[in-house]
């Protein structure tokens, strides 16, 4: 008998080829599809390599469009507004997977498979996205937006493995990609900054403008909110001690700086909210990828989500807040500016 | 507090992608699959959809090759009497040969054809579990009827040569079934490159609904068959035939095989936590069959300084089901024969523990059990 065919999101990666070995070793027939993100030939070259190395089959499937519009597009006018979005949040939900798996279960195969650090638990119905089992490479703040029914037919092979195991893995394959560094960054930045990216594409937030102070005193200028978000030292006016972003504020175009505890928030508010499980089942939050869960109760009412930290942090409207009980992903949103009261 | 079930050897919960495909079937088609009108020819049709499917999934040449029956337990003792009885009333001797640590399933059956005169030779694995082709060829005599050897031991989870068997059995015309209840769906079953001319498997152990099984019949291998009356199966096990029992097994069957590149690497993973950490709490202990090809989600270990029975009535009342030895040979407190085959005599003061994990097993239940189990065994050690 030939093992079920799975598809494996191969990104030309160390992480994507192993998984792609792990689930072979397995006994799937595995077939290795890489989007053609619009991003140059580069990522694809590489994940044929990669394919020819480990000897399964390879696909490219055409996601410039899909990628432009559903994360590069929202991506550049959350910038211009001021906020911090996370592309790979929504890439992850929208591309990934979101085009991806209808497209491996519509070719007949018995699921789809990627190189991410995270988990799948839960029984068969009600599976829930889960902290990889070394925190530190654990990458499920990134896969929050996948429900149950989504991953009733998703793997993450190396949810169980450490970045260690995973290249010494590479290594007994002879994997050609075994000793590269790794790649942290935004894909579609390519080296240059996210305010940089932004302020080519012209969609505003590119203006020079006031930086203020607490009491609304300018203090000096930016040079054009897209560059800033809430938390960072980088781009202000000397003062008297060491100066943060605080916010941004869109409608006067200017960039709000204070003191470290100014950046901090006692509870964030949601939007686009999603539930896997009981908001009360909630134990902590994160507020920004790689960050430390804060502890937290989920108020909710008719019309507004709010997060109630058991002590404050910096978050920044636009980047996820990820709720979890122990490992286990119950829901989260995106980070909205607080209300003013 | 929420109980943790680490016994899916003795059986499977039932998949909900099951349950709803089953219910969907047993709403679909009421009719009986001989009726000839059109009730009866669409519960046919799904009934032998489904055997198609199972029949292409375990590797047989052709769908009849594949017989729906009510348990594993039918499929080994129709496989056992059936296969014997005929092959003798063509010429072959009264001779079975039967590992020594085969389901009792199986051994029971073999015994009502001693009762009948037949000679049955018992072959004992060596300590690691595994059966040796050789000493299986030094049991068989010139026109020995049949030999059957488990694919996969329920107790221990050693799973055997057994194409090295086929050939060495089938070197003397003998036929070869094998029990692959435990080893469908974890591990490959395809009977082509098993080389068995007869197979059984169970719906329960694969998370389809208890009370489902197959017995799968190379074509020309000789068969008498042990349920007669309305002639159904193809003459081979009479019994109008539950239609969604064969939808559920052939859906669970399916889930088994597309889950399993991701699932058993994880299962194997969990098992292996267990044996380390154990070990590393309470000091030494025998994986019972280490030294054999496994399954990936059953370990059996012999605990030293405690009693088998005690540690799994803490352990129950701790909210952890595991089985002492098998299900089926558990509320006697002496050592299995399975144990006792690899040479494992009880005098040695172990307890003996099996510990399946499976779909439903997640990480944290196998700290909560590890944890809860160390405790225990210190505790009864103390006594």
């Amino acid at each position: 008998m030939s093992g079920p065919v799975w598809w494996v999101a191969l990104s030309g990666g160390v992480d994507s080829a192993v998984a792609a070995a792990v689930l072979r070793e397995g006994g799937a027939q595995v077939i290795g599809v890489t989007l053609d993100l619009g991003l140059g030939g580069e990522a694809i070259a590489s994940a044929r390599c990669v394919a020819d190395a480990i000897g399964i089959e390879h696909r490219v499937i055409d996601a410039r469009e899909r990628f432009a519009e559903a994360v590069v597009e929202p991506f550049a006018l959350a910038y211009a507004a001021g906020e911090t979005p996370n592309p790979c949040v929504l890439c992850n939900e929208q591309v990934k997977l979101g085009l991806l798996l209808p497209a491996a279960m519509e070719a007949g195969a018995a699921g789809l498979a990627s190189g991410h650090y995270a988990r799948i638990v839960g029984p068969p119905g009600d599976r829930r996205i889960a902290r990889a089992a070394h925190a530190r490479k654990d990458q499920s703040y990134f896969l929050y937006r996948l429900t149950p029914e989504v991953l009733e037919h998703v793997a993450f092979p190396l949810g169980e493995l450490s970045k260690a195991e995973v290249r010494e893995r590479a290594r007994e394959l002879g994997l050609p990609v075994a000793e590269r560094a790794e790649s942290q960054d935004v894909c579609f930045l390519a080296g240059t900054t996210a305010g940089r990216f932004v302020s080519a594409r012209g969609v505003g937030g590119h203006e020079p403008g006031p930086v203020l102070d607490l009491e609304g005193r300018v203090i000096g200028e930016h040079t054009g909110i897209c560059h800033y978000t809430p938390g960072q030292r980088k781009g202000l006016p000397g003062g008297s001690g060491p100066l943060f972003v605080v916010a941004i504020d869109p409608a006067r175009n200017a960039v709000v700086a204070g003191p470290r505890e100014a950046c901090e928030v006692s509870g964030v508010y949601l939007a686009d909210e999603l539930w896997h499980g009981s908001p009360d089942d909630v134990e902590a939050v994160c507020v920004r990828a790689n960050a430390s869960a804060v502890r937290c109760r989920v108020v909710r009412s008719e019309r507004l989500t709010r997060l109630e930290l058991e002590h404050p942090v910096c978050a920044a409207p636009g980047q996820a807040a990820v709720c979890y009980r122990g490992d286990v992903v119950i829901g989260g949103g995106t980070i909205v500016r607080e209300r003013s009261t | 507090m929420r109980r943790v079930y680490l016994d899916y050897a003795a059986t499977t919960p039932v998949d909900p992608r099951v349950i709803q495909a089953t219910a969907e079937a047993l709403a679909s088609w009421p009719g009986n699959p001989s009726s000839l009108y059109a009730e009866g020819r669409e519960a046919r049709s799904a009934l032998e959809l489904a055997r198609t499917d199972v029949a292409r999934r375990i590797g047989a040449t052709h769908p009849d090759e594949v017989v729906f029956c009510g348990s594993g337990t039918e499929s080994d003792n129709a496989a056992v009497l059936g296969i014997a009885r005929k092959a003798v009333a063509a010429g072959r001797e009264p001779h079975v040969v039967v590992s020594a640590f085969e389901h009792h399933a199986v051994l029971e059956a073999t015994q009502v054809l001693a009762r009948e005169g037949y000679a049955v030779d018992l072959v004992a694995p060596d300590v690691d579990g595994s059966v040796d082709p050789a000493a299986i060829g030094s049991a068989l005599r010139e026109r020995t009827a049949l030999v059957s050897v488990m694919h996969a031991n329920n107790e221990i989870g050693t799973v055997q040569d057994i194409r090295a068997i086929a050939e060495v059995v089938h070197a003397r015309g003998a036929y070869l079934h094998t029990d692959a209840a435990q080893s469908l769906g974890k591990i490959d079953v395809d009977v082509r490159a098993l080389g068995c001319d007869a197979l059984s498997a169970a719906g329960h152990k694969i998370y389809a609904p208890k009370g489902t099984g197959i017995l799968y019949l190379r074509k020309g291998t000789p068969f008498e068959p042990l349920l007669r009356g309305g002639g159904q199966e193809g003459g081979l096990r009479s019994g109008t035939q539950s239609v969604a029992g064969a939808v559920g097994f052939d859906h669970a069957l399916a889930i088994m095989d597309d889950e399993r590149p991701v699932e058993m690497p994880r299962l194997a993973g969990l098992r292996d936590t267990i044996e380390r950490e154990l070990a590393a709490r309470v000091g030494p202990v025998t994986v019972h069959g280490s030294g054999a090809a496994r399954l990936p989600h059953l370990t059996n270990l012999g605990i030293p300084g405690c009693d088998g029975q005690s540690l799994l009535l803490h352990l129950d009342e701790a909210g952890f089901a595991v089985s002492a030895g098998s299900a089926c040979s558990s509320g006697s407190a002496h050592v299995s024969h399975v144990l006792r085959a690899i040479g494992v005599d009880g005098a040695t003061g172990e307890a003996s523990l099996r510990i399946t994990v499976g779909r439903w097993t997640t990480a944290d239940d196998v700290e909560r059990f590890i944890e809860a189990a160390a405790a225990i065994i210190d505790t009864l050690r103390r006594r």
